[in-house]
């Protein structure tokens, strides 16, 4: 994902809170168990949000340093963003 | 045998706790100390049955209903499934809306997710295992059409072409992989379904988003008064838990307006249904708390013919045909009596085949039904 970009969830997707974290479903196709820090990450991108926020916003929930929860974070919204419930806008 | 009546009571209690978790004024409680691993398998196949999971993971999730960790992982699974099948609900939910959009047929979130989204603090309370959708009666066929173009199935027939749109409560379909949806024109089969004055259902809405489209429910005292019939009159009325729970959330947090409530109760003729409701809900739940409506339905007297009406929905004698004869007499003019009469003493093959009878059984069944409807008329 690119420096800069905004992340959003895109319209038609429903989600609902597990014990464990959240379930997604995309409009199409299955739905995406997310963990608690998934869960974190799901809530942060309610609001169109910077790469920069979110993974500052991880690190800050997780009391960790940025630089521990940056490749997760990535990870995580690459994988939203290729099953098509999260938005990424470009600067 | 006192160890199983033991458990049982347990097992009650528990499922009472639960149905009231997270009310302040309850006097439930729920237990102490886990239940072993064989029981706790039976508890969760009563709180599946009672659809109580929703509020069965919070109780775990905050360490209210003390577990194992086995068991925690069990309820969260069950959770996580509940959830799921909501979720897809949901989805069908959309598609069949954008499809009545397009046909410009007016419509209204029932039940489930409606109340889900509404009168919970968070839809994760509250599973669902069908959707349930309004429409106009004179849209009602135009709306099974477009809902089967989509891919869902009319499970029953109606007895004759055009029953359900004037007499009947509404159609159930289904898709293949087993998702229901309910279409409804009214509340309930028999007598109580056609005292509702269908206009009232269109007065006024609340607003549910999904996945970003913005989607009608009924006012607040109409699901109020859906709530109560779906506690007292419909098919999970003997153990009522999760319908008691709604009423009790929509007239503890809710924003119900009570004297509206009541004047739409005595306008549909459902204040005695009403009143069952609440106090039903009250006793289940054993709350404390009391509200203008809760006051009211405690000392509300159902009259005669409430009693006979009540008694075609009572369990054993509830069949479709014994509530929609004892709804005959509820229909003012001569010319509808007679044509769902004959509707009914004459169903289409197609109707007879999804129940698997012959002719004469119909009409033996009939015969039975109609001396419990004379009753409940």
């Amino acid at each position: 994902m690119s420096v800069g970009a905004t992340v959003t969830r895109v319209d038609r997707v429903l989600w609902r809170r597990t014990l464990d974290g959240v379930v997604v479903l995309p409009p199409w196709g299955d739905v995406i168990q997310l963990d608690r820090t998934g869960s974190l990450i799901w809530e942060l991108v309610a609001t169109p949000t910077t790469i920069e926020s979110v993974v500052e916003a991880t690190a800050l929930a997780c009391s960790v340093d940025i630089d521990d929860v940056m490749t997760g974070t990535h990870t995580v919204l690459v994988a939203l963003r290729d099953a098509g419930v999260v938005r990424e806008t470009l600067p | 045998m006192t160890i199983a009546t033991t458990t049982t009571d347990r097992f009650k209690e528990t499922l009472r706790g639960l149905a009231a978790y997270g009310l302040d004024g309850t006097g439930h409680s729920l237990p102490s100390e886990p239940f072993d691993d064989n029981a706790f398998q039976h508890l969760l196949r009563w709180v599946q049955a009672s659809k109580l999971i929703g509020l069965t993971g919070a109780a775990v999730a905050n360490d209210a209903l003390v577990v194992t960790p086995s068991q925690r992982d069990a309820v969260a699974d069950k959770h996580l499934k509940a959830m799921c099948h909501t979720l897809y609900l949901e989805r069908l939910l959309l598609d069949l809306t954008d499809g009545l959009d397009r046909a410009g047929i007016e419509c209204r979130v029932l039940k489930g997710s409606a109340v889900a989204q509404l009168d919970y603090e968070d839809p994760f309370l509250r599973p669902f295992v069908d959707i349930d959708i309004l429409v106009q009666s004179d849209s009602f066929d135009a709306a099974v059409d477009v809902i089967q173009r989509a891919g869902v199935n009319r499970i029953w027939h109606g007895p004759r072409p055009g029953f359900d749109r004037r007499f009947g409560k509404g159609a159930t379909l289904s898709t293949p992989d087993g998702y229901e949806v309910d279409l409804h024109r009214t509340f309930v089969q028999g007598p109580w379904g056609l005292t509702v004055d269908l206009g009232d259902l269109w007065k006024g809405s609340r607003t549910i988003e999904l996945g970003g489209k913005k989607l009608l429910a009924l006012s607040d005292e109409a699901r109020l008064l859906h709530a109560a019939i779906h506690a007292t009159l419909g098919h999970t009325a003997s153990t009522p838990f999760l319908p008691s729970r709604d009423i009790a959330e929509m007239l503890l947090f809710g924003a119900v307006n009570a004297s509206a409530a009541r004047e739409l109760a005595a306008r549909w003729q459902m204040e005695a249904v009403l009143a069952e409701a609440v106090t039903g809900a009250w006793h289940l739940l054993d709350l404390a708390d009391v509200t203008t409506l809760s006051a009211w339905a405690e000392g509300y007297h159902p009259s005669e013919l409430d009693e006979r009406r009540r008694s075609v929905y009572r369990a054993g004698g509830a069949t479709y045909t014994a509530k929609s004869l004892a709804a005959l007499s509820t229909l003012p003019r001569f010319r509808d009596k007679l044509s769902m009469a004959s509707s009914l003493a004459f169903p289409s093959r197609q109707f007879l085949e999804d129940r698997n009878l012959r002719y004469r059984d119909w009409l033996r069944r009939g015969v039975g039904s109609a001396v419990r409807a004379r009753r409940g008329s």
